[in-house]
Parts: structure tokens; C-alpha cells; sequence
């Protein structure tokens, strides 16, 4: 039953899914940085500007939220310490 | 004082002189990218996430790096300041490589028209990250601290086979992600100004890393004197009531 079944039930996948696969778009067709040097018009935009922003933003406040996170603890254990004497 | 005081106090020093000269590098770098490197000609303005993409992932490497060593010191010698600097540069390291798998997506978004690709190098710099969550909680899932540190440290020799292939897979591998732009075996393919803010910004992200290091190394040996306190401090009444018995 098993060797009957499992085959029929992948044919059966492989129809299902191959008329959504070929009119799914590919990585190649929404671009790469190459092509979109041979479109001629570079993504310079309000976007790109938001996400050049987030980027340094996330980057300057995880960094910056660690070293106090660290400094914070720091100052705790260095408590703990003197309270152990 | 003892000798591990001293120690710990040069630690601090080095660490606020590190983390001192990284802000000052950190500074000139940001005045570089927005001030001296031209606007790259095909991808626009989004093209300077690059100058903190790049550095943050040579650091996160160089902290796997460290952890690797430092895991296989630890292992051989069972120094406990080599399981110290290998817990914080592990923290560093997943940190950063926090930062290349946030500030890589903001770019390729625009770049490539896609948040995320399941292409190798941004795979393998997934399970990077994993590798290394993973690396805290195995130190933490054993009853025994010991038998943590020594599982640990292996897997971060392990995972650390993951940074050559990282490296290597836009060779490869089919990859979406672009070539290496500076360190090639033929040299640099980006104009002078962009690899002079390059290096300059590798060179922040590096002194921040060892000041970073030195202060997380320096606070993980406090932690160490601190456990080592309450545990004597907690066999001190066993061994009163003991005495007094005997009295």
C-alpha cells in the first residue's frame, strides 16, 4: 500500500505545486545589483535614504545599549563584591 | 592588593583607553562616509550601509576567531581566564552579527528588491548566529558549571569551520551576495576614497572590538571573584557549626 500511495501522493504534490513555481517571480527577475546598473536608474530615494538611516540607527543604538548594559553591570556586581566584603 | 586586582585594574585601563580611541575612530569614520566617500554610481546612497555591514562582520569573524582559540586554550590548559575571554568575545560576536543580519536585509531590500535570500552566505551567516545563541545556552543547560564551559568550548571550535565558509561561498557557490570588494588576490576594485573609508571604519570596528572585549573579559573575572566570595561565604557557617560540635 505504502509504495502505492507514497508515489501517487508526490505526483500528486508536484502537479500542485508546479503551475504556482512557473509563475512565481525568481531572484533573477526582481533584480540584481547588476541589473540594476543596466536599467539606468539607481535606487536613490526617499526608501534608500530610511533605510540607510535604520541601519546606522539599529547599528549606533545596539552598540551604544551594550557598552551601558555593561557599565550597568559593572556597577552591580562591584556592589555585590563590597557587600561580600 | 593581589595580583588578580591588579590585573583587573589593568584591564580597566586598557579598556577605557580602547574604547576612548574607538569613539575618536568611530567619529572619523562617520565624518568619512557621509563627508568623503563618493555616492556609489550603481545602487545609490544605500550602497554606505556597506561601510558598517563589512566591518561588523570582519569583527564578528574575529571574535569567533578569538572564541575558537580561547575554547581550544581552555580546553587543553583549563585556564579560567581563557573561558573568560571566550564568553566575551562570543557575546561580541553575536552582537555584531546581530548587526550584519539587520543592516544586511535594509540594504539588499533596496539593492536586490528582497529583505532576505536563501543564498549561501546569508544561510551560513544565519547559522553563525545560531552556532553562538546556541553556545550561551549550552554553557548554561548542565547541572555541572564545568562540564557547560567544556561543551561550550567545543562548540565554539566547531562553529568557527562555519567563518571560511562564509567567507568562501560567494566563490563557491552560486551567490546572490556581491564578491569581496577590498580583499581580493588581485586588490581592491572600488575607488580610492572608498576603500580608504573602508579601512578606516575596520579599524574602529577592531579597537572597539578589544575595548568592548576588555571590558566584558573584565566583568566576567569580577563575576568570578563574586561566585568565589559566596561560596566561601556560605561554607563559613558549616564549618563553625562544625568546630562547635567538636567543642
Amino acid at each position: 500500500v505504502i509504495r502505492r500511495i507514497v508515489p501517487a501522493l508526490l505526483v500528486a504534490l508536484a502537479l500542485a505545486v508546479a503551475p504556482v513555481q512557473a509563475q512565481a517571480p525568481t531572484q533573477a527577475a526582481r533584480g540584481s545589483i547588476h541589473s540594476l546598473a543596466d536599467d539606468g536608474a539607481p535606487p536613490v530615494s526617499q526608501r534608500a535614504h530610511i533605510h540607510l538611516f535604520a541601519a546606522y540607527a539599529f547599528t549606533g543604538l545596539l552598540v551604544f545599549g551594550y557598552a551601558v548594559a555593561l557599565v550597568r553591570r559593572g556597577r552591580r556586581i562591584t556592589a555585590e563584591l563590597k557587600a561580600l566584603g | 592588593m593581589t595580583t588578580d586586582d591588579n590585573s583587573l585594574a589593568g584591564t580597566r585601563r586598557w579598556a577605557i583607553a580602547l574604547n576612548a580611541l574607538a569613539a575618536l575612530a568611530l567619529t572619523a569614520s562617520l565624518y568619512m562616509v557621509f563627508f568623503y566617500a563618493p555616492t556609489e554610481a550603481e545602487m545609490g546612497v544605500v550602497q554606505r550601509i556597506f561601510y558598517v555591514h563589512v566591518p561588523s562582520a570582519w569583527v564578528a569573524f574575529l571574535a569567533f576567531g578569538v572564541v575558537a582559540l580561547c575554547s581550544l586554550g581552555y580546553l587543553w590548559l583549563r585556564d579560567e581566564r581563557l573561558d573568560a575571554i571566550s564568553v566575551a568575545a562570543a557575546e561580541i560576536g553575536v552582537l555584531f552579527t546581530t548587526i550584519v543580519l539587520v543592516t544586511g536585509p535594509l540594504w539588499g531590500k533596496i539593492a536586490w528588491g528582497a529583505w532576505w535570500v536563501w543564498e549561501p552566505r546569508l544561510t551560513l551567516t544565519l547559522l553563525l548566529w545560531f552556532i553562538y545563541v546556541g553556545y550561551f545556552i549550552l554553557r548554561g543547560a548542565t547541572e555541572s558549571p564545568e562540564r557547560g564551559k567544556r561543551f561550550a568550548a567545543i562548540l565554539g571550535i566547531v562553529g568557527a569551520v562555519d567563518i571560511p565558509l562564509i567567507h568562501m561561498s560567494v566563490t563557491w557557490f552560486r551567490s546572490q551576495h556581491p564578491e569581496a570588494v577590498v580583499l581580493r588576490p588581485d586588490g581592491p576594485r572600488a575607488a580610492p576614497e572608498i576603500v580608504q573609508t573602508l579601512l578606516v571604519s575596520f579599524l574602529a570596528f577592531t579597537i572597539l572590538f578589544f575595548g568592548l572585549l576588555m571590558v566584558r573579559y573584565g566583568l566576567e573575572r569580577l563575576q568570578h571573584s563574586v561566585d568565589a566570595q559566596r561560596v566561601r561565604a556560605s561554607l563559613r557557617p558549616s564549618v563553625r557549626s562544625k568546630s562547635e560540635v567538636v567543642a
